[in-house]
């Protein structure tokens, strides 16, 4: 090893032994994890099954067999039932519980109440088949299989067509061929009895007829009982935004509303509504990138609002009806989404019937923030700074000091005292986009004569520093980019923006 | 049917506690996107959102251990991405510098050299050094967290080097 190599080594050891890192799984985790995978799940696949892999050529055949379902050489028939799902099929296959399987995943999906997979239909219990057949070779691995997966309750959309239904082709070439080598896959998606489900198929080229027909009349023989306690998710609205997408879900969970928007690059979600606001509740998400990105923006409505419109900076408007939120989801609130241009903020009115403007976004506030901050002081990174939209993009962290820092600096793994009797906490790495007002203070630590003197910034030459994650100079002024900061929020706007000394 | 034992070890991994496996893999993901961006808290950033990202795709890997692998890559597919979105690398010396001012070291001077040297290499060149250096990675396995072939990891590391040998002035030897 030369002089160069071994430096490097040392500073590399040096230096990450003292970047801070998390000792403990962050709160909310699994449920960040949770709706990336159902995100994955319901936008790509199904979860936790290379059906994905699946390039259909050629279904028309298979679909032309569906008109002649008995099977005639695979022997008796059974019946079984699995989570409320009632199918005939030949009695030496095998019906999956994908639980006991392990399709539904870790402890993650397994606490997902949807999407899941809800049942599996193939010639054995071979794992194989849901894993990578493709890399066992014909003789070993089944060659079909057949899931059921559960979805979020669809109103309306391809999803809520009635039962019964013909599998289509699936024509989907996300991943490559090495598992599922000239598979052929069929899909179909429905709802019956309050339940939203979608099936997917997948047939080996070795699958003989017989196989294939058992299948259909498998697929075909199906009934369904209403989950209990009825719908626990709903899909409200759905659409394109940026390209890709979307879907806005309505859930209750632990007997709380939640809504989330989610495509397949990701999603957002938002919930601790206030049932006795007055004014429009929103969040947003952004999809898509530079100039083809969209936002959907969403939420709920205060009562007797029955349309929403959303005006943009540049004054264009868009406007949507209002979406009813089940009963059985939420009994009072009723929601919207609207699909905006990808930055600036979005006036929201609320209109009731006669076409008065009855609510909106808390004028002021523009386009709420997602998901808002509370009134107080709060430590953090400022990530951007739109000077013309007059907001910021916050990442809230935690300013520990004293014995709280020197714990964290512990449960981190440091040793010792924690390094300038301060440490900094930051789990989360969710942005908060908030409202400047039109009078926030800027109060930057004048450098020349450090530390607890302050100057009143300029807002663009700090936005210009943010933007450069480094200094920029003003005289004998300097703006730092990557300091740490401590923002005021007042009626849910910043009223003002302090810099933290750091050594 | 046969068993075979890599698909069984991929069924037995994906009951792995999602807790436990953040613990085990988050330390390394987030000190080698340190040591990439040098923002620590940017660091923190990155590697949980390439956290989140990859136990989305967990279950579809093959081998349990190819997590994190999978996960290095998702870091440092961030960390170079971000370095050409927003161009800081002007920022990491800066960061550095003055993270390292309070610090105690007797070689001060040149450690500051190396890492102004470090921050002025393009970001994909300070990832592959990174990783070779830090993480001690194969060039076969840097290759594989770049998205490049084993030779474009010498080819970059070979680069790095010459420039950190020109911008730095020679140790003594020892």
């Amino acid at each position: 090893m030369n002089d160069l190599e071994r430096d490097l080594r040392e500073l590399f050891n040096e230096d990450a032994r003292r970047v801070p890192t998390p000792a403990t799984a962050p709160k909310g985790l699994r449920r960040s994890a949770r709706r990336r995978q159902a995100v994955f799940g319901g936008g790509v696949a199904l979860a936790g099954l290379a059906v994905v892999a699946g390039i259909v050529a050629g279904a028309t055949t298979l679909l032309s067999q569906q008109t002649s379902p008995e099977p005639a050489a695979l022997g008796p028939k059974t019946t079984g039932t699995m989570n409320g799902i009632t199918i005939t099929y030949p009695q030496a296959w095998a019906l999956i519980d994908p639980d006991t399987a392990g399709l539904n995943g870790p402890g993650v999906m397994s606490e997902s109440p949807l999407p899941r997979i809800v049942m599996a239909l193939a010639p054995s219990q071979a794992q194989e088949t849901f894993v990578c057949p493709g890399q066992l070779g014909g003789d070993e691995a089944d060659p079909l299989l057949m899931t059921m997966q559960e979805g979020p309750l669809a109103l309306d959309g391809p999803a809520s067509r009635a039962w019964p239904v013909e599998l289509e082709p699936l024509n989907d070439d996300t991943t490559g061929p090495t598992c599922y080598p000239g598979w052929e896959f069929l899909r179909a998606g429905w709802t019956e009895s309050g339940r939203t489900f979608e099936a997917r198929v997948g047939f080996a080229p070795e699958a003989s007829d017989e196989e294939r027909d058992a299948v259909f009349a498998a697929f075909a023989s199906m009934t369904f009982e209403p989950s209990e306690g009825g719908a626990t998710s709903v899909v409200l609205a759905h659409g394109t935004a940026g390209g890709e997408e979307w879907q806005l879900i309505a859930a209750r969970e632990q007997g709380e509303l939640s809504l989330d928007v989610t495509g397949e690059s990701g999603g957002a979600g938002f919930s601790g509504f206030d049932a006795s606001s007055n004014d429009i509740q929103s969040s947003r998400f952004a999809f898509g990138s530079g100039s083809d990105a969209e936002r959907v923006v969403f939420g709920v409505v205060p009562e007797g609002v029955v349309r929403v419109e959303a005006t943009t900076a540049n004054g264009s408007t868009v406007s949507a009806d209002v979406l009813d939120v089940p009963d059985e989801i939420d009994p009072d609130l009723t929601a919207f989404a609207l699909v905006v241009g990808p930055a600036g903020p979005v006036q929201l009115d609320g209109f009731d019937a006669s076409g008065q403007v009855v609510a909106t976004n808390n004028a002021g506030a523009m386009d709420a923030p997602s998901p808002v901050l509370e009134d107080g002081r709060h430590f953090g990174y400022v990530r951007s700074v739109d000077p013309d939209a007059a907001t910021i993009e916050f990442d809230l962290a935690y300013f520990l000091s004293g014995e709280e820092a020197n714990d964290a600096y512990h449960a981190a793994g440091g040793t010792g005292p924690v390094p300038n009797d301060h440490f900094v906490v930051n789990d989360n790495p969710m942005l908060r986009t908030l409202a400047l007002a039109p009078d926030m203070r800027l109060r930057l630590l004048d450098w020349n004569r450090c530390c607890e003197t302050f100057f009143d910034g300029d807002l663009s030459l700090f936005a210009q520093a943010i933007e450069q994650q480094g200094d920029v100079t003003d005289g004998d002024l300097i703006y730092r980019g990557l300091s740490q900061w401590w923002i005021t929020v007042r009626d849910g706007v910043v009223t003002q923006i302090e810099e933290q000394y750091s050594p | 049917m046969s068993q075979d034992t890599g698909i069984v070890r991929t069924v037995v991994a994906e009951r792995i506690d999602l807790e436990d496996l953040y613990v085990r893999h988050m330390p390394g993901a987030v000190r080698v996107a340190s040591l990439i961006t040098g923002d620590t808290d940017l660091a923190q950033d990155i590697a949980h959102d390439a956290f989140l990202r990859s136990v989305g795709r967990f279950r579809h890997l093959r081998e349990p251990e190819a997590f994190e692998a999978y996960l290095r890559r998702a870091v440092v597919n961030a960390c170079t991405s971000l370095f050409r979105r927003r161009k800081v690398e002007a920022a990491y010396l800066r960061g550095q510098s003055r993270s390292s001012a309070s610090v105690d070291e007797p070689d001060h001077g040149r450690r500051d050299e190396l890492r102004a040297a470090l921050s002025a290499l393009p970001a994909r060149q300070r990832a592959a050094v990174v990783l070779r250096y830090y993480a001690d990675l194969s060039e076969q396995q840097a290759g594989e967290a770049l998205g490049c072939s084993a030779a474009a990891v010498r080819s970059m590391v070979a680069r790095a080097m010459e420039t950190l040998r020109e911008r730095i002035p020679r140790s003594e030897d020892t």
